[in-house]
């Protein structure tokens, strides 16, 4: 049930992202709501059902992109093995601090080296595109922060859902 | 613990490894074509029905200057229904000469019309895909256009889908001229939907507001189809070129029908 829903969400995020966003934006700026909730799921999810969203999302998000292929798949699975590596087991005690750190690291360190790939293999790198990541990266860190307790609530929500299930 | 998050670490660098392996190697082809075939129209849907949402709430605010705009338009359309009769006399008279001195007609293009499914995730790359493949015709290399401006190049072709990259992407750089004096430089993508003319000797002078056109050079693309206008011109003394920042003419975040040149 929980897996279906969360299906949905990455599903209708994507959407979201590669049409809607794209003309409802913020002075050409808006946030990557799919990086967003890969995060969370990153955080929230048990790690085979977080590994496997990531590698679907990330092959899904790839093929339509432009490119560097991969990038969305090493993204998403290192966030899921970052997000383990530093959080215990139990990831229903993840605190609000280190919820909302690793909020805002994810960004910077996907748009960090997304800048620095287009930085050595396109002709010109002009400090406007610098400015351009700085705000989109912020852009998304504030959006990312801004849902973080509707987030939080949803996989609760979910997770009472489950329990619900089970019990019965 | 540490051993399993190692295990773990190493299988996700071989998945990615061998992704890309294969990738290059030409065998996912077919997966992200199927990829693309089932989310493609669904896609469709959604820019679509984004683009008419924008355009509705546009209008609401707009209604006046919608009627002023209307008023002003119908006096460019008679303006230009004038000159476009001039032209085709031109036009007739031009083919008359060329076929005279034996000259390939290089204005004949076929074209395929296509919507655009998806934009690209990243916000930082500008490439969209679009709702027809190799089985409408689609081969890798034809132009894009929209509105008879330049948008971009198709990179990927699947069997009912295509990638198309923008001219406003960072990888993009196309050889190009200014319209009326015939300068040259070249116009790359710059991160955020902008389009900047480098490599222009610092002697010559550029006017803004001046079109800036494909030059053809390469082969890459057709020779005279617009890229944007001059905004900005950019002069260093201690430069040997000059650059002219470009305003595109076509709306990039919000494009839904394109045009794709076939080569006769």
């Amino acid at each position: 049930m929980t897996i279906l829903l969360n299906i949905s969400i990455i599903l209708v995020s994507i959407y979201l992202q590669t049409s809607f966003l794209k003309i409802f934006n913020i002075s050409v700026f808006y946030p990557n709501i799919v990086l967003i909730f890969i995060i969370s799921i990153a955080l929230f999810r048990k790690n085979y059902e977080a590994y496997a969203f990531a590698f679907c999302t990330g092959l899904l998000m790839d093929t339509i992109s432009a490119g560097p292929y991969g990038f969305h798949i090493a993204i998403f699975m290192l966030t899921v093995f970052v997000s383990n590596l530093l959080f215990s087991e139990d990831k229903a005690l993840v605190s609000n601090v280190a919820f909302v750190a690793f909020q805002v690291a994810i960004p910077i360190f996907f748009y960090t080296s997304l800048a620095i790939y287009i930085a050595m293999n396109s002709g010109s790198f002009p400090f406007s595109s610098v400015t351009f990541f700085l705000i989109q990266g912020a852009v998304t860190v504030v959006f990312s922060l801004a849902m973080a307790p509707f987030v939080r609530r949803l996989f609760d929500w979910e997770d009472t859902l489950d329990e619900r299930r089970k019990v019965r | 613990m540490k051993k399993v998050s190692f295990l773990i670490f190493f299988s996700i660098i071989i998945i990615i490894g061998s992704l890309l392996f294969f990738r290059s190697k030409g065998s996912f082809s077919s997966i992200d074509s199927g990829i693309t075939r089932i989310t493609a129209p669904i896609g469709v849907i959604f820019s679509s029905s984004a683009s008419g949402l924008s355009s509705f709430f546009g209008n609401l605010g707009n209604i006046g200057n919608i009627q002023r705009e209307n008023k002003s338009l119908r006096e460019k359309i008679n303006r230009l229904e004038a000159e476009k009769a001039k032209m085709s006399q031109l036009v007739k008279e031009n083919e008359a000469l060329r076929k005279d001195l034996n000259f390939k007609n290089d204005s004949g293009y076929e074209t395929v019309m296509a919507r655009v499914s998806f934009f690209d995730p990243t916000n930082v790359r500008a490439s969209i895909v679009v709702n027809k493949g190799v089985k409408d015709g689609l081969y890798s290399g034809m132009v894009a256009t929209s509105e008879g401006i330049l948008v971009g190049k198709v990179t990927d072709v699947y069997d009912r889908t295509a990638k198309i990259i923008l001219i406003t992407d960072p990888f993009s750089s196309i050889p190009s001229i200014t319209q009326t004096f015939g300068i040259a430089g070249l116009t790359q993508g710059q991160v955020g939907t902008g389009l900047i003319m480098s490599q222009i000797p610092q002697e010559v002078i550029l006017k803004k507001g001046e079109n800036v056109v494909t030059s053809g050079l390469g082969g890459d693309y057709p020779k005279g189809l617009i890229l944007g206008r001059i905004e900005n011109i950019t002069k260093k003394n201690n430069s040997m070129f000059q650059s002219a920042s470009l305003r595109p003419l076509v709306d990039f975040n919000s494009l839904e029908w394109i045009q794709l040149i076939k080569e006769k």
